[in-house]
């Protein structure tokens, strides 16, 4: 074998193992994910300050990112629980607008869950 | 011929690498998830497994046990053998929904009377008025709806006398929780997220520390007073506003006390942990309804722990700090 084919035989070996990690480690980031129903509808980089529109069941959801952070600015609903909620940064909180099935979610919490106050 | 041995290799280090990827990727458990929407809360159902298939098959499942727990307890929509029907006359009540109705009433004499699900006509009655957050309803009116549980009459049947309602919201949710968590074992699927907003279930641990669990703050609604390391239990907040309003600036939730027939104003919020989630959910419900002196005493009886939210101050139970 000559110099070359090790390199290759090495950079194979070395892509591979990236291959690995990579599989391995989850994303992570400033993202925020809009769900709508048990559907991933959305992905928004937090860090760009953006106005977004999303189908919600009663119809549209004006999503608002600001300085990191993302809230519900308008949905059509009896008690607008969700745009009252305002804005969300944490990556444990979560915006739920259960009347339009919509849900945001910010992607790089180290919590598993959070038991809410809707009890 | 020397040629020809280096592309042996070559590709042998390929294969060797390929099929060292795949086992790697057919042994790791992966995490699935999906959201719900049932009893009127958002649910997410995370679970670990190696297979893609039996995952998806599983979360399908989930889907069908949360419409049928939540057509069974639902009180202001009619299904077949539903709680709606049973509460407007029927007696034909689904095997299942008779078992949740069961657990709960054998919690009436428990809980000395606190947790009644004879409560159906004055929950009802409070909540129209949280629906439409004004006014409160007069003690006079309260008075005169019937919330006897001795009305409540199970035979084969379920029979409800003189008008008497049931209402199954103080442990619908962690009952079904449980009964997603049997379905998951029952199929060898023992990690997983049962996340029910005010109801988390978790199996046994992915991580050495456990699931990181949150509990919501009663003080700030956008922080957590609490991350807790928990595996293989169930973890229940009762109280909070969330579900109440606010009027002549008192604020009102949406938990009655069936003796005092208004919300209980005795604390923020309680959290309890225990095995069962059907358990921990009626155990939240009944501490929120009674002092923390009593309920301090009452969940001794329970394997199960609890923290208190007042307004100035916090209580726990000595076991509570084992999963801090």
């Amino acid at each position: 074998m000559n110099k070359q084919d090790i390199i290759l035989c090495l950079s194979v070996f070395i892509i591979a193992l990236l291959v690995l990690v990579f599989i391995r480690l989850p994303k992570k980031g400033n993202v925020a994910i809009v769900y709508y129903d048990n559907k991933e509808i959305l992905k928004i980089n937090l860090k760009i300050d953006n106005t977004y529109t999303v189908k919600g069941y009663n119809g549209d959801v004006t999503l608002e990112v600001s300085n990191g952070k993302i809230k519900v600015s308008d949905e059509i609903s009896p008690k607008h629980l969700c745009s009252r909620q305002g804005y969300i940064s944490n990556s444990y909180e979560s915006i739920i607008c259960l009347p339009n099935k919509i849900v945001v979610k910010i992607d790089d919490s180290e919590i598993d869950a959070v038991v809410m106050l809707w009890n | 011929m020397k040629k020809y041995l280096e592309y042996v290799i070559v590709i042998g280090i390929l294969l060797i690498t390929l099929v060292g990827v795949l086992i790697y990727k057919k042994s790791t458990l992966k995490p699935y998830d999906r959201n719900y929407f049932y009893m009127d809360t958002y649910i997410n159902v995370k679970l670990y497994s190696n297979s893609e298939n039996k995952a998806l098959k599983a979360l399908d499942e989930i889907d069908k046990i949360f419409m049928e727990y939540h057509n069974l307890t639902d009180m202001y929509n009619s299904y077949e053998g539903g709680l709606y029907n049973l509460n407007n006359g029927s007696t034909s009540v689904n095997p299942k929904l008779k078992d949740i109705i069961s657990y709960g009433y054998s919690w009436y004499s428990k809980s000395d009377g606190l947790l009644n699900i004879a409560i159906g006509n004055v929950s009802s009655l409070w909540k129209e008025y949280i629906k439409k957050e004004d006014g409160v309803p007069k003690l006079s009116t309260l008075e005169k709806l019937n919330i006897n549980i001795k009305d409540v009459i199970i035979n084969d049947n379920i029979t409800l006398n003189n008008n008497v309602k049931i209402d199954l919201g103080a442990i619908a949710k962690g009952y079904t929780c449980d009964e997603v968590a049997k379905y998951l074992k029952s199929i060898g699927i023992t990690k997983y997220i049962i996340n029910a907003g005010g109801n988390v279930l978790v199996g046994e641990k992915v991580k050495e520390d456990g699931y990181k669990i949150g509990i919501q703050s009663p003080y700030e609604d956008d922080k957590l007073v609490k991350i807790l390391k928990i595996s293989d239990k169930a973890i229940v907040t009762s109280g909070g506003y969330n579900r109440g309003y606010t009027y002549n600036g008192v604020k009102y939730n949406h938990i009655i006390n069936p003796k005092t027939l208004y919300p209980a104003n005795n604390m923020l919020s309680v959290t309890v942990i225990s095995s069962s989630s059907a358990l921990a959910d009626a155990l939240s419900t009944t501490l929120f309804l009674m002092d923390v002196e009593t309920g301090m005493e009452f969940i001794k009886a329970y394997d199960a722990e609890a923290i208190w939210y007042l307004k100035d101050n916090v209580y726990m139970t000595d076991g509570f700090k084992n999963y801090e």
